[in-house]
């Protein structure tokens, strides 16, 4: 009987602290996981009128200030690197260049190798795709125009054929009301 | 007298490299300063909470399910830690991963609980928790430490090392190997030093 | 998370190693893989209550913590099932199959506290698998800790009768040589294109 009482007590309380817990820093958790896609908007269209969600949580077409067409997308896509998904943001514009691009950090899920597929995040990288289309985004040796980063081959790949298949992907959504 | 619960953590009972026990965080999380300081403190805030805990309701907990409680009473605090971090420091959640529920299973938690802090008081089972709270920490953050300067030429993401190294630095210590032989260094060192029998 | 299995299997198996590459489960590794024979052991009833562990915990977590909102009892509740399971599994395999028992017995209660099951177990609900997968997964998983523990239970019985300096002997041998085999593993990086 004394077993019941004291193992039934035991989880009670430590049931009721971990609810507290849970309520009292969900909403920080929500936070940091928001964060993501808005910073990511910002830093690749700085002035927009606003945006529409088209497919959910992977596509947004980005409306002009006076919110009357549509100057671009941004889309989420990810493809398998090194140590996993890498993440990214990736912004084109109504010509299909890529504008932007936005490459999750470790915080947010990156799990490449620091001081090798890590670089992936680097400027030195990232700027290789602006203004590039489709068909330009492919590693030098497979006889695209993108210079991969030595011994991360994998890691840099991973980058571009995340970025094509996402524009094969939604570029039909450019058009789209 | 007493403090040598705490002392005895530090050196001649360290879980980690005396004891061997508590390898898995001690490896895998220790690839920089910061993330094993981390770890550190997280793995320590659940071992002196659950020792305090275990030890002031040791009266009342029947012997047959004492196992059981401890579980529930760690793995509540584990479970806080675990959302704490989440909400304050994404950063290092993302990194720490699997590991942080997976500070339920250390064995250096259970081990105290069952062995120490089921029969002693609770200030001196506040000490041998912290005691060997710090010997954990100590280890993986001298291990987090020599691992980021040899892989990245960094301390606590700070550039300590001149371009030259940092260019052609020994990168493999980042990974699994290099964990694993630098523990196995460390070890040989401590054998010498204290185990020479 | 859609990736087809046998990528799944291969991952688990042997570029994420669990035990090397993913460096969860390390103290029964070093402990138990002295000798050839008790590894096999150790190794059949990890696989054994891998998949028995994910499996039950899969479900409860799916159909049970998420509707009702209460992820946050994921480590209390999993840890206790897997040790009230492994209990039961013991009980089980002690009065129906005694040869069983002999043979994977003495192994079962060190199971309980081992992080590859519980590892496995968070693992398989982080990656977002689907069952087919969350099976895979835990099999390769196992059969990776099998594996790796009896390749170098191997080389442990050989380094018995090295000649070895007196502050190498034991453990920190023993590291350096699973830095070694993990060296190794590393060069299964994107072995058909398999990570997770």
């Amino acid at each position: 009987m004394r077993q019941i009482l004291v193992l039934t007590f035991v989880c009670v309380v430590s049931a009721l602290l971990l609810s507290y817990v849970y309520l009292f820093t969900i909403p920080k958790i929500k936070e940091h996981k928001e964060k993501f896609f808005t910073s990511a908007l910002s830093e690749i269209f700085p002035n927009i009128g606003g945006y529409k969600e088209v497919v959910k949580d992977s596509c947004y077409q980005i409306l002009s200030e006076d919110k009357t067409r549509i100057i671009g997308l941004v889309f989420r896509t990810g493809e398998k690197g090194y140590g996993g998904i890498i993440e990214m943001f990736v912004g084109i514009d109504t010509l299909e260049k890529v504008c932007g691009l936005k490459i999750a950090s470790p915080a947010e899920g990156l799990k490449e190798t620091p001081g090798l597929g890590l670089k992936i995040r680097e400027d030195k990288f990232k700027s290789q795709f602006l203004g590039k289309i489709k068909e330009q985004i492919k590693l030098k040796k497979e006889g695209g125009e993108i210079e991969a980063i030595t011994a991360a081959t994998i890691s840099s790949k991973a980058v571009c054929d995340g970025i094509r298949k996402g524009i094969e992907k939604y570029k039909k959504y450019l058009r789209e009301k | 007298m007493r403090f040598k619960y705490f002392w005895n953590g530090i050196i001649l009972e360290n879980p980690v490299l005396i004891l061997m026990i508590g390898l898995c965080p001690t490896l895998a999380t220790s690839i920089s300063a910061r993330d094993a300081l981390g770890m550190g403190i997280a793995a320590s805030f659940v071992l002196i909470f659950s020792n305090i805990f275990v030890s002031a309701i040791r009266k009342i907990v029947p012997d047959n399910i004492r196992i059981p409680v401890f579980i529930i009473i760690i793995s509540t605090f584990v479970t806080i830690v675990d959302y704490i971090l989440q909400a304050y420091e994404p950063d290092m959640y993302k990194v720490l991963g699997v590991f942080v529920p997976l500070i339920v299973v250390n064995c250096i938690i259970l081990g105290r609980a069952e062995a120490f802090a089921y029969r002693y008081g609770i200030f001196d089972s506040f000490l041998d928790g912290l005691g060997k709270s710090v010997g954990f920490t100590l280890v993986i953050f001298i291990m987090g430490t020599i691992r980021e300067i040899l892989a990245q030429g960094t301390f606590f993401g700070a550039k300590i090392m001149p371009d030259i190294y940092i260019n052609n630095s020994l990168l493999f210590m980042i990974f699994p190997p290099g964990g694993f032989l630098l523990i196995g260094i460390l070890k040989a060192i401590i054998n010498k030093l204290f185990l020479n029998k | 998370m859609n990736i087809s299995p046998a990528k799944v299997f291969f991952a688990s198996f042997l570029v994420q190693n669990i035990l090397l590459m993913r460096y969860i489960g390390l103290c029964p590794f070093f402990g138990v893989s002295t000798r050839i024979s008790t590894s096999f052991g150790m190794g059949l009833a990890v696989i054994f209550v891998m998949l028995l562990a994910t499996l039950i915990t899969y479900p409860i977590y799916h159909f049970f913590l998420v509707p009702l909102n209460l992820e946050f009892l994921r480590t209390a509740s999993f840890i206790l099932v897997i040790a009230s399971l492994v209990q039961f599994v013991e009980m089980f395999l002690k009065k129906s199959y005694r040869q069983l028992y002999n043979a994977l017995g003495i192994y079962l209660p060190l199971i309980t506290t081992n992080c590859a099951i519980l590892g496995t177990t968070f693992l398989v609900i982080d990656y977002r698998f689907h069952l087919l997968n969350t099976i895979i997964f835990a099999l390769g998983t196992g059969l990776g800790f099998m594996l790796v523990i009896i390749l170098f239970a191997a080389i442990r019985e050989k380094l018995d009768y090295a000649p070895i300096s007196h502050s190498f002997k034991g453990y920190p041998i023993a590291f350096i040589a699973a830095s070694l085999v993990s060296l190794a593993f590393l060069g299964f990086a994107n072995l058909f294109g398999a990570s997770l």
